[in-house]
C-alpha cells in the first residue's frame, strides 16, 4: 500500500503556523465570488418560494384589511425598504475591552439583503415585555427566553429539533421585539415577499415569507407587529404556517414598561431572520 | 474575531459574519491553495478554490466546531484544491512522496485512521524546527526554497531535516508492526 507522506500526516494540522500575507483587492475579489454563489444557489430555490408567495396572498384577499394608511404620527417611524440588486448593505460592530478602549471593529456587509429596516427616532423607545395567551406544540427542542415572576418574557424561543445531521429543519417559533432607534439597522436576508400588508388590532401589520440559507432550514414566515408611536416592533417569525403566527399574536398580550431600552452604537447592525439560541 | 459568536452568526445566516471570515482568513486559504494548484494552475483558478471553501464554511457551518475553524479551513481547502487537480487528471503535488506500507491485515477505514494517529504521533515527537519544517512541507505544501526563505536556513538544510523527519516516521511506523519495505522519497 503507497501511502503518500501528505495524506498520513492529515490529522496534523499546525494550528500555530500562519501563511500568507492580507491582500485587500484579492480578499475582495474573493468575498465577491462567494455572495455571487451564495446568490446563484438561493436564486434556485426562488421559485419555490414565489409559488407559495401565491397561495398566501391569496387568502390575504380575503382576510387582511389592505390600506395605505401612513402609520399613526408619533415620534419613531420605521422604514422597510428593498434593496435595489447589486447593493451592498453595511454596518459595523465594534468591540472595546474593559476600559472601553476599541478592541476590534468588525465590517458586516449584506449583499444577499431582502428587506432593510432602518429608523427615525426622537425620543428613547422604553423597553416592551410579553405576555403568550397561546403558543405552538414544543418541538421538544430547547426552548430559549424565562419569563419573569408574572409570566412577562422579553423573548422566547422554540429552537425545534435538532436532527442527526447536526441541523434540523424547524425552528418553529420565535417572538422578539425590535426597537426604533436611530442609526440601527436591521436586515432580513435571503429571497424574501412582503405578502399581506394591513392592520392588526392597534398594530400596522406586515406579513413577509422568506426562503433562508443555510439550506437546512425550512422556509420562514414573519408577522411584524409595528408601534410607531412606542417606537417597538414585534416580530414573530417562524418555520410553522403564517396562521400560527398570527394565531400567536392574536393572544399576546403587551406591555411597555419605563425602562429605557437602550441603544448602545457599537453594534449598529443586526439580522432578523429566524435563528437558534 | 470572538469565533463562537461568528460561527453562530453564519450558522443563522448571517452573510456578514461570513465576510469577516473571509476577510481574517482568505489569505491564509488560498496561500494553501496556491501551495497546491500553482503551478500548473492559475491565480484566478486559486481565488476560485479559495471561493469555494468558503461557500462550504457557509453551507455547513453547523459542521464545524467552535475553536477548530482554522483547522476546519485548512483541511476543506486541501481537499479542495486536490479534487480540482483530480478533476483535470493533474496529480496533486507530493503525491509522489509515499511510504510504501505492507498492512498486518486489509486496507481499511480503521487502518488508515490509525496510520494517520501514529503519524500524529510521530510528527508530534519530533524537535522543533523539525516538527514545523516538516509540516509546512507535507501539510501546508509549502514548497522548500520558500520554508528556507521563511526560516531563514539554507535550502539544503531544510531538505535534511525533512529526510530525517521521513526516517523517523518509517521508524515509528515499523516500531508498531507495520512493515515499511520501501519508501518513493
Amino acid at each position: 500500500m503507497k501511502q503518500p507522506i501528505s495524506e498520513l500526516v492529515g490529522d496534523c494540522f499546525p494550528e500555530e503556523l500562519t501563511l500568507g500575507e492580507y491582500d485587500a483587492a484579492r480578499t475582495a475579489r474573493i468575498k465577491e465570488n462567494v455572495m455571487k454563489k451564495i446568490q446563484q444557489e438561493k436564486s434556485t430555490r426562488r421559485s419555490s418560494v414565489r409559488k407559495t408567495v401565491r397561495i398566501i396572498a391569496l387568502v390575504a384577499a380575503v382576510t387582511a384589511v389592505l390600506t395605505a394608511t401612513a402609520y399613526a404620527a408619533g415620534a419613531f417611524k420605521m422604514h422597510m425598504d428593498r434593496p435595489e440588486e447589486g447593493t451592498v448593505v453595511s454596518g459595523t460592530w465594534t468591540e472595546r475591552d474593559a476600559e472601553g478602549n476599541v478592541e476590534n471593529v468588525q465590517t458586516l456587509q449584506y449583499p444577499d439583503a431582502g428587506f432593510v429596516f432602518t429608523f427615525e427616532a426622537e425620543a428613547t423607545p422604553h423597553v416592551v415585555k410579553f405576555r403568550p395567551g397561546w403558543l405552538p406544540e414544543p418541538s421538544g427542542g430547547p426552548i430559549f427566553g424565562q419569563p419573569d415572576a408574572e409570566g412577562w418574557y422579553s423573548y422566547l424561543n422554540d429552537d425545534g429539533v435538532i436532527g442527526d445531521d447536526g441541523n434540523g429543519r424547524d425552528i418553529p417559533y420565535g417572538i422578539m421585539v425590535m426597537y426604533m432607534n436611530r442609526g440601527m439597522t436591521l436586515v432580513l436576508n435571503g429571497a424574501c415577499e412582503l405578502v399581506k400588508e394591513g392592520v392588526f388590532g392597534d398594530y400596522q401589520m406586515k406579513e413577509i415569507h422568506g426562503s433562508y440559507m443555510p439550506e437546512y432550514l425550512n422556509d420562514g414566515n414573519y408577522l411584524l407587529l409595528i408601534d410607531e408611536d412606542e417606537g417597538y416592533c414585534l416580530l414573530i417569525r417562524g418555520t410553522n404556517s403564517m396562521e400560527d403566527m398570527e394565531h400567536i399574536a392574536e393572544e399576546l398580550e403587551v406591555m411597555v414598561t419605563d425602562e429605557p431600552a437602550d441603544y448602545n452604537p457599537d453594534f449598529n447592525i443586526g439580522i432578523i431572520n429566524i435563528g437558534r439560541g | 474575531m470572538d469565533e463562537r459568536r461568528t460561527l453562530r452568526r453564519i450558522r443563522t445566516g448571517d452573510s456578514g459574519a461570513l465576510g469577516a471570515v473571509i476577510e481574517q482568513y482568505a489569505p491564509y486559504v488560498y496561500a494553501i491553495a496556491r501551495n497546491i494548484v500553482e503551478p500548473p494552475l492559475q491565480p484566478e483558478d486559486v481565488e476560485e478554490i479559495s471561493a469555494d471553501v468558503f461557500v462550504q464554511l457557509w453551507k455547513n457551518a453547523a459542521d464545524v466546531q467552535e475553536g477548530k475553524l482554522k483547522a476546519w479551513l485548512a483541511a476543506v481547502t486541501r481537499n479542495k484544491a486536490k479534487d480540482r487537480l483530480r478533476s483535470l487528471h493533474i496529480p496533486a503535488p507530493l503525491d509522489e512522496e509515499v511510504l510504501e506500507l505492507s498492512l498486518p491485515g486489509p486496507e481499511d477505514g480503521v487502518v488508515r485512521q490509525e496510520l494517520r494517529q501514529l503519524a500524529k504521533e510521530a510528527v508530534d515527537a519530533l524537535p522543533e524546527p523539525d516538527r514545523s519544517i516538516f509540516l509546512r512541507r507535507y501539510y501546508l505544501y509549502q514548497k522548500t526554497d520558500e520554508i528556507a526563505a521563511e526560516l531563514g536556513m539554507n535550502p539544503a538544510t531544510v531538505r535534511t531535516r525533512l529526510a530525517r523527519g521521513r526516517d523517523k516516521l518509517r521508524a515509528y511506523l515499523i516500531e508498531r508492526g507495520y512493515s515499511c519495505e520501501a519508501a518513493n522519497l
